[in-house]
């Protein structure tokens, strides 16, 4: 173990000085989803870097049209329709 | 009015293909014309004009009529095109920043199908970024501006193919339609735009909005223009999946003035929120003179169709962000951020949602047809609820729920077609405030495409023959 004020210490101090916005970072995250985890139904596989604003109007706007298909499933859809017939009730009037 | 006394560049596809079959006019002479014109644009409706390419094809055209070959009623036609449908050897950007120097490796099926017609493509047109916004808007090209009024915007996304059009640079293009991209335009500059049946047309090598939305359609100056441009596109094909074998549609010779039998629902949804006074009263107008030709207007109840535009949009979202995701995540910054904006939600929307969302499709698809199509022939509405906004007060260069309500307010009348697939056909139907045009959608059964543009063509003629308003 390096002694405190030793030249081993001292990179290991400016290793972890450099590296210190990660750790905490992971922190907070962890943090945060153990106070308000994401709900699974609003998990986001966005790419890139949002704001946490932008992160809620997605939530937001994602959240309508899911709404609005999960809410004519439950009056419309029957276990055996797929995607496919559509194009088939279409064909069926050339 | 015949070539006599128009000139060339308002000549229709059907007098200039006369002309040139008679061989009273020669190709490169068309071609030549058209080239300067372009030159000459002054409504950025080019993102590359290519000149030379296009006489060369000229010339070419001008031997074979020499030697008895006439491809058909394309022969030697100046079009040109959105930049979204791939040649291969040349750049194609779909108007983005990202695919600015994106070379395609093979040709779109239906711009092979207007080579071998023997129209001259004069070069790629300006467009929204990637086929996103319904407005015009161009960060990367500048935008196309409106022929009418270029304080107004274009309208998109196929916003150079309609001002290109209306400006009399080209005689017809093809334009892509994913919530009303041909529609939307063409009702903002004056010009017939169909949105054909879906699988009627091939999508391979253009490229993707949302590929179970996507339409690909003409744009053009009259119905008959219109018409002889689907007629050359139309048609199954193998590198296309959706597309299938159907009777090809056949453009007639003697289609008919009168309209006598047929049934048009016009929408009672023009009272509502959202539509203006003088959009309404134009496409009521229009209704009048359809009655006048024999046509039986019934007024059909307001369809909801709030549900089929979330479903569409959720449909389109899902597919944007999957297509869109590696570049999104290398080059976000490529983007405009109202586009990337409309890609976001899709990253937040379950696969079971979007899954969901296409087997829902056949079911409203059956609701329309026997509800507001029931007993008609055809549905009659606006194309938008109101003229071509200003570019200062639709140029969202933001992100959020602004970019949403103004997408949704554009295209809440054209969008819902798309999900349904039915054919929809936007008309020319009067000019109005600041001079702007209003168009009429009439939308038909599946694969009535061509009665809808015989429908729209005995309007047209009847609307030329009245007394201009004072």
């Amino acid at each position: 173990m390096a002694k405190s004020g030793g030249p081993l210490g001292s990179v290991l101090i400016l290793v972890w000085a450099i590296n210190w916005p990660k750790p905490l970072r992971s922190m907070k995250v962890s943090i945060k989803r153990s106070i308000c985890p994401v709900p699974a139904k609003h998990a986001s596989s966005i790419p890139h870097e949002i704001s946490e604003e932008r992160h809620n109007e997605l939530r937001v706007e994602a959240a309508r049209l899911i709404d609005s298909v999960n809410k004519l499933k439950a009056e419309r859809l029957r276990f055996d329709d797929e995607p496919s017939s559509f194009l088939v009730a279409l064909r069926a009037r050339s | 009015m015949t070539e006599r006394s128009l000139a060339l560049e308002q000549w229709s596809i059907l007098t200039l293909s006369r002309a040139i079959r008679e061989r009273r006019i020669t190709c490169q002479t068309v071609t030549a014309a058209a080239i300067e014109r372009a030159k000459r644009d002054t409504t950025n409706s080019f993102i590359a004009l290519n000149a030379e390419q296009a006489i060369r094809n000229a010339v070419r055209l001008d031997k074979e009529l020499a030697n008895g070959r006439c491809r058909g009623s394309l022969h030697g036609v100046p079009l040109a095109h959105k930049d979204m449908f791939y040649r291969q050897g040349d750049i194609s950007t779909g108007g983005s920043q990202i695919r600015k120097e994106w070379v395609a490796q093979s040709t779109a099926t239906v711009i092979a199908r207007l080579d071998e017609a023997g129209a001259v493509d004069l070069g790629r047109l300006n467009m929204s970024e990637f086929a996103a916004g319904p407005t015009g808007h161009n960060r990367t090209f500048g935008n196309a501006l409106n022929v009418h009024n270029n304080l107004h915007v274009a309208g998109g996304s196929s916003s150079g193919s309609a001002v290109a059009v209306a400006g009399k640079i080209v005689y017809g293009t093809l334009g892509s339609d994913t919530g009303g991209s041909i529609r939307i335009p063409a009702a903002f500059n004056g010009l017939f735009g169909l949105k054909p049946t879906y699988g009627t047309v091939s999508r391979s090598g253009a490229m993707a909005r949302s590929w179970s939305l996507d339409h690909i359609g003409p744009l053009a100056r009259s119905a008959v223009d219109c018409a002889l441009i689907y007629a050359h596109i139309a048609g199954e094909d193998p590198r296309d999946s959706t597309t299938f074998r159907a009777p090809i549609p056949q453009l007639s010779d003697d289609w008919p003035t009168r309209l006598d039998g047929i049934r048009i629902g016009l929408t009672a949804d023009m009272e509502s929120e959202g539509i203006s006074e003088e959009v309404a009263r134009s496409v009521k107008e229009a209704a009048a003179v359809l009655r006048s030709l024999g046509a039986e207007i019934l007024a059909i109840p307001s369809h909801d169709f709030s549900t089929a535009f979330n479903i569409a949009e959720t449909i389109v979202k899902c597919e944007a962000a999957a297509m869109h995701g590696p570049w999104m995540a290398e080059r976000p910054l490529d983007y405009a951020p109202h586009v990337r904006s409309r890609i976001e939600a899709g990253f937040f929307i379950p696969a079971t949602a979007y899954i969901d969302a296409l087997r829902l499709r056949q079911g409203l698809l059956e609701d329309f047809l026997v509800t507001s199509l029931r007993g008609v022939d055809f549905y009659l509405g606006p194309t938008t609820g109101k003229v071509a906004p200003l570019i200062s007060e639709s140029d969202l260069d933001d992100s959020g729920p602004a970019v949403i309500a103004l997408v949704s307010k554009l295209t809440r009348l054209t969008r819902p077609f798309n999900l349904l697939g039915l054919p929809a056909l936007s008309v020319p139907c009067a000019v109005r405030s600041n001079g702007l045009p209003v168009g009429f959608q009439l939308v038909g059964r599946p694969f009535d495409d061509m009665r809808l543009i015989s429908v729209a063509n005995a309007y047209e003629a009847a609307r030329l023959q009245a007394p201009a308003a004072p």
